[in-house]
């Protein structure tokens, strides 16, 4: 067990990772490649459901990530800057599919919103994953990509507004909105 | 494809430098473009705030809340179209300058409206500051080929309103103002005139008067003494002016 905790503990962190990409060891970029390979195409896969092509997308996004990678701010995390080149990436590809431009522009973007984030405990989280699971297609965009995020990805709200560029309440806000919708279409007394 | 390969097919393509970073120098003039915009866009908002200041002054329009609460309603509709075109185009550059420095200062992270007001709040505390220098009066005086022109249009355009100038032949039932643009309005007083308290006018006053135009002629709704929108010298050379000379009604 010590071994195992050891061994975790000596895991290069994504951004040493990347210190060592930017120092010459280009051979570490598949390291970072396959930590974020499965999530980014679970991530794909809920965010732009029925779109087929999603690995050629995530291809897409590694292979920005590279050419980008010296603009990465080292002082910031980099799960967050590479979630922000794949949320762009695949607004692009469903923009491109569906030929229609997607508007960014929410009214909720404007004013500050105060939001009552309700402690959940693993239990409700997972049973608001389940909930999701059953229900995310029929969400509108800008409430399932948040919920994603915050539930799938385990990304905190701070975390979720540098992906999204939104502000944090606006992130609460949506989260909040998207549950209570996702209550009405499953038509569950359940608290979410 | 087969997702497994993701990795190594990345990693080839580095190998065979058909996949390369972005060079620092690349970077480094991405990031001076950035700044060089964000830089110019805010130079120019001062300027704009400063300037728009300054054309309220100017017309007097700035010292419209002297009127009381009457004067609410003038405050929108004695602008000029340059005038109005800036209170529309300073906020569009607002949320430019917020969209450029956004992804670099995490503005994102607050409201827009937040971040639109700082912005603004911003770029009017400073422009307050430029307009309280000597810049814009020494830019008018200088007469330049474009910039004078836009300085008449949006100092002097709006007299079918406001007028601001020096009283002169003043009678009972009004008098001649000798505006900023040197042109001779008559104003009339009418029994609904609402003048300043206390205040009675007299010939070579600096006053302020808002009205309507008919028939070339300013029937004036408010009447004020003049806030410092004329420098002491402007209002010498008025109340010199001869309003016989000929120059003077051909204008």
């Amino acid at each position: 067990m010590s071994d195992v905790r050891s061994t975790i503990s000596e895991q290069p962190t994504d951004e040493m990772l990347v210190t060592n990409v930017l120092e010459g060891n280009t051979g570490m970029f598949g390291m970072l490649v396959r930590r974020y390979e499965q999530k980014l195409l679970r991530y794909g896969r809920r965010f732009m459901s029925g779109l087929e092509d999603i690995e050629d997308v995530v291809q897409e996004v590694f292979l920005r990530a590279y050419q980008n990678l010296r603009s990465f701010d080292r002082k910031r995390r980099f799960s967050p800057w590479i979630y922000r080149i794949a949320h762009n990436a695949f607004v692009n590809e469903m923009r491109r599919a569906t030929r229609h431009p997607t508007v960014e522009f929410n009214a909720d973007l404007l004013l500050p919103h105060r939001v009552q984030d309700s402690p959940e405990n693993d239990h409700d989280r997972a049973e608001m994953r389940e909930f999701l699971r059953k229900g995310l297609d029929t969400l509108d965009d800008k409430y399932r990509e948040p919920l994603i995020l915050y539930y799938f990805e385990e990304m905190s709200y701070a975390e979720i507004s540098d992906i999204l560029h939104i502000p944090v309440s606006t992130v609460g806000v949506r989260i909040n909105r998207g549950r209570t919708a996702l209550r009405k279409i499953l038509g569950t007394n359940t608290s979410l | 494809m087969n997702t497994q390969s993701i990795d190594q097919e990345i990693l080839e393509k580095i190998e065979q430098q058909r996949l390369t970073m972005r060079s620092r120098r690349d970077l480094a003039v991405h990031r001076a473009w950035l700044i060089a915009a964000v830089v110019s866009c805010a130079l120019f908002m001062v300027f704009l705030a400063s300037f728009m200041l300054y054309a309220l002054h100017r017309t007097g329009v700035l010292y419209l809340p002297l009127f009381g609460s009457r004067a609410i309603a003038y405050l929108l509709h004695p602008f000029s179209w340059f005038t109005g075109s800036l209170f529309f185009g300073g906020p569009v550059l607002v949320i430019i300058i917020g969209i450029l420095v956004g992804r670099k200062a995490r503005l994102y992270r607050m409201p827009l409206l937040y971040v639109w007001l700082i912005l603004g709040t911003s770029f009017l505390a400073i422009g307050a500051l430029v307009f309280m220098s000597p810049l814009h009066g020494a830019l008018q005086s200088r007469r330049l080929p474009v910039l004078g022109a836009l300085y008449n249009a949006a100092t002097c355009s709006t007299e079918t309103n406001t007028a601001t100038g020096i009283v002169r032949e003043s009678s009972a039932d009004g008098f001649k103002l000798v505006t900023l643009s040197k042109k001779m309005v008559p104003v009339r007083l009418v029994s609904s005139t609402i003048i300043e308290r206390g205040y009675s006018v007299h010939d070579n006053d600096a006053v302020i008067v808002i009205g309507r135009m008919s028939q070339s002629v300013l029937v004036a709704e408010l009447v004020h003494r003049s806030p410092p929108a004329l420098s002491a010298e402007e209002e010498r050379e008025l109340r010199n002016i001869d309003l016989n000379e000929s120059f003077f009604e051909s204008r």
